[in-house]
């Protein structure tokens, strides 16, 4: 058996910054934009891709993530030649030991890759919201024979030390790489999105695993060693929208801007990004009350408003009641807000009741997570 | 768990046929309630009743329904011990005369031999319930029936002239089955789910001739006395539909929070297929009031007691009243729409005026 490119999606990490929504859950399965998750983003750009063998690497709360990846079949990676795979950390000959690092966690699975024997490995964080076909990259990959290739994004001066910073000539050739920089020389930005050539990714991968002073992570270790030794990295450059939604406040954002623009994509003629593949959960059309005012939001079916919702986000099975102000909030499935309760810059945790005439965040000096119990289930 | 000894069959030969959807749909695909269609109902009954083998009898237009089912593995609890198939006879599709359900099913008896089941359950469409077979299987085999026919008491006997009646005795022994002459106020209405034992059915096919539908075989065996046929009452709420009308309304009346709890419920799933269509956006201009908007959908007009189905833009200042809107049709600037159902794609132009009543509701299709 032997592929042309196999994928891997990063969802390991707990994604710490985002409070108690994800104690129970990796950051990857948190709900966005009413309907999906997080990692519907990733997954279906790839199915639209046309990308057929999809290992997604997990580890921290892996349950919820796990049985809500299956078998692939929610992004039609269940078809005759697919492969879709969650893989965990596992016991084998040598022992039992966790994923160390981002890379770690592919070097721990290169006997699976062996078996694959692609061309190339495309590597995804699982926790970015974006709609792209990789194809392009993939091809301009293959034309500058480059051993890796990074995408990246141009992002404003003043957020570019969040992220790592790509300094590359005309050709698109990287001749410097600096993880979070203090000053950064560029406002080009890693979007965590990599192409390796497999046999160098194999050789560099058992390098950096005999390495003792590697943290084994693919931004911190691997590139910048690789751009030291002269190796050909390129860069790839995305013009989309492009959304690291690791903080609440980010996360907040993210849900309000996609208020007007999911549609756009939905609506465009452009079949590699029109469709987010999600779960669907048989849920009745929204019902939009007698009274309610619903004002530039965004909703999703099973969701029952009563009353007033302004600039927010609505997932299903949420009920408002009447009388009840939403402002600015990103609500997760299966909230109740009850009659009276007055709601402002927050995003509300799934399953939680917000009680009757309660006033939460009234002051909005920031944006706050509201749940009524320290962490939901696995739902 | 799932019961692996019952073939549930929805049944579309006795299905009626709706005038003005005539071209467009065939009755049980016709879209129901923003996202579903009517078939979805009855296969969610039974993929809820733990049934896991089911079949469709189709009367005509397959495509219609095989596009609806897609990759069908949506009412399927194990997809790999349980099937749903679609059963129709090519050759009664090409002489209506023998367009019958015995007619199709002795065509494709190989799947009540394949199957190795104890029962076989017949369900129309048209009769909108939410039902838990597994209660009338629980009795049909309590009482060793050959046959047992779901029945609904109403009141209304002299204001329903599309429904057959059931005459039974105190013991629930059917005696017999005739359609409503108007006469009585108080009727056991037949709402068309019916429940074989296996050896009966097959003795059914063996002997009935081409042409006859299950409800004459019923008829049939109702004159012979070792024959045990009854009736098991159901409690719940029963939504008819035989024409247009029926149609509008019932969909209208499901806006209603109390109505719409008959029939939908936490624990009783309507599964369909999905779309993939993300949430729906509402504007700054928008009102939307006593309304169920499907997913997809773009609203900056107005909208007042009405249905929307998948992608409906609705733009600035249009207005939606007492309407039920299709898929991705676009009601434009200004344009005002009453008191109509407006087909799949249609695009209303710029403010015009398109006013039906509540009795008469307007149709509109892309032909007008």
């Amino acid at each position: 058996m032997s592929k042309d490119i196999v994928s891997f999606i990063l969802a390991g990490g707990k994604g710490t910054r985002l409070s108690s929504l994800t104690r129970k859950r990796a950051k990857p399965a948190i709900s966005f934009a009413a309907r999906y998750r997080i990692i519907d983003f990733p997954l279906s750009n790839l199915a639209n891709s046309g990308f057929d063998t999809v290992s997604t690497i997990t580890q921290y709360e892996s349950i919820a993530l796990n049985s809500y990846i299956g078998n692939g079949e929610k992004w039609g990676l269940n078809g005759c030649r697919s492969i879709s795979t969650v893989i965990s950390p596992r016991q084998t000959e040598e022992g039992a030991s966790w994923f160390f690092g981002t890379a770690d966690a592919i070097y721990q699975n290169i006997d699976y890759l062996e078996k694959l024997n692609p061309d190339n490995v495309l590597i995804l964080s699982g926790d970015h919201i974006y709609r792209m076909s990789y194809n392009d990259m993939l091809n301009f990959h293959k034309k500058r024979r480059a051993d890796l290739t990074i995408c990246s994004i141009e992002v404003a001066i003043d957020e570019a030390s969040r992220f790592g910073i790509i300094n590359a000539d005309k050709t698109g050739r990287v001749i410097g790489f600096e993880e979070k920089p203090k000053e950064p020389k560029s406002r080009l930005a890693s979007m965590g999105i990599y192409i390796f050539k497999f046999d160098f990714l194999k050789r560099v991968l058992i390098e950096d695993h005999a390495n003792l002073t590697s943290t084994h992570d693919f931004g911190k270790d691997i590139i910048p060693h690789l751009i030291q030794n002269n190796s050909r990295v390129y860069t790839y450059r995305y013009d989309g929208y492009w959304r690291d939604v690791g903080t609440l406040k980010s996360l907040h954002d993210a849900n309000l801007d996609i208020i007007d623009s999911m549609h756009e994509f939905s609506k465009s003629d452009d079949d590699l990004v029109r469709h987010i593949y999600t779960e669907d959960t048989h849920s009745l059309p929204a019902y939009i009350g007698k009274n309610a005012i619903v004002d530039h939001s965004l909703i999703n079916q099973g969701a029952i408003i009563l009353g007033t919702v302004r600039d927010s986000v609505i997932s299903n099975e949420v009920l408002i009641e009447k009388g009840a102000f939403v402002d600015r909030c990103i609500i997760m499935n299966d909230v109740t807000i009850e009659e009276g309760a007055r709601i402002y810059d927050a995003i509300v945790a799934p399953h939680t009741i917000i009680k009757a005439h309660s006033v939460i965040n009234e002051s909005r000096s920031q944006i706050i997570l509201y749940t009524d119990k320290d962490g939901d289930d696995y739902e | 768990m799932i019961m692996n000894n019952i073939l549930a069959l929805c049944n579309l030969h006795t299905a009626p046929e709706i005038e003005q959807f005539k071209n467009a749909r065939s009755f049980p695909v016709i879209p129901f309630l923003g996202r579903y269609v009517f078939l979805d109902f009855t296969l969610s009954n039974f993929s809820n009743s733990d049934i896991d083998k089911m079949g469709i009898l189709v009367r005509h237009n397959p495509q219609n329904i095989n596009m609806h089912l897609g990759g069908n593995q949506v009412w399927n609890k194990n997809t790999k011990t349980g099937f749903l198939y679609m059963l129709y006879d090519e050759r009664g599709i090409l002489n209506e005369k023998y367009n019958t359900d015995i007619s199709n099913l002795k065509l494709n008896s190989w799947v009540l031999k394949r199957a190795k089941i104890d029962y076989v359950i017949v369900a129309s469409c048209h009769y909108l319930i939410r039902f838990d077979y597994r209660n009338i299987i629980a009795f049909h085999k309590e009482r060793g029936n050959d046959v047992t026919m779901l029945y609904k008491e109403s009141e209304l006997g002299k204001e329903l002239p599309h429904i057959d009646i059931l005459n039974a005795d105190d013991n629930g022994r059917v005696k017999n089955i005739y359609h409503n002459d108007l006469r009585k106020k108080k009727v056991k209405v037949d709402i068309e789910s019916y429940v074989f034992s296996f050896p009966f059915l097959m003795n059914i096919l063996k002997h009935e001739g081409q042409g006859i539908s299950f409800k004459d075989a019923i008829k049939l065996a109702l004159k012979q006395k070792d024959v045990k046929v009854e009736c098991y009452p159901f409690d719940g709420s029963v939504q008819a539909i035989f024409d247009f009308k029926d149609y509008y309304h019932t969909s209208l009346a499901l806006l209603s929070y109390k109505q719409r709890r008959k029939l939908f419920s936490s624990n009783w799933t309507i599964y369909t297929r999905t779309h993939d269509t993300p949430p729906s956006r509402l504007g700054e201009m928008s009102e939307v009031k006593n309304s169920f908007i499907s997913n997809g959908s773009y609203i900056d007009g107005h909208v007042d007691s009405s249905i929307l189905a998948r992608n409906v833009t609705i733009e600035k200042d249009a207005k939606v009243e007492k309407s039920l809107i299709f898929s991705e049709a676009i009601i434009e600037s200004g344009a005002i729409v009453r008191n109509a159902v407006v087909e799949h794609g249609v695009r209303i132009k710029a403010n015009s005026v398109l006013e039906g009543s509540f009795e008469h509701p307007l149709y509109i299709d892309k032909s007008n």
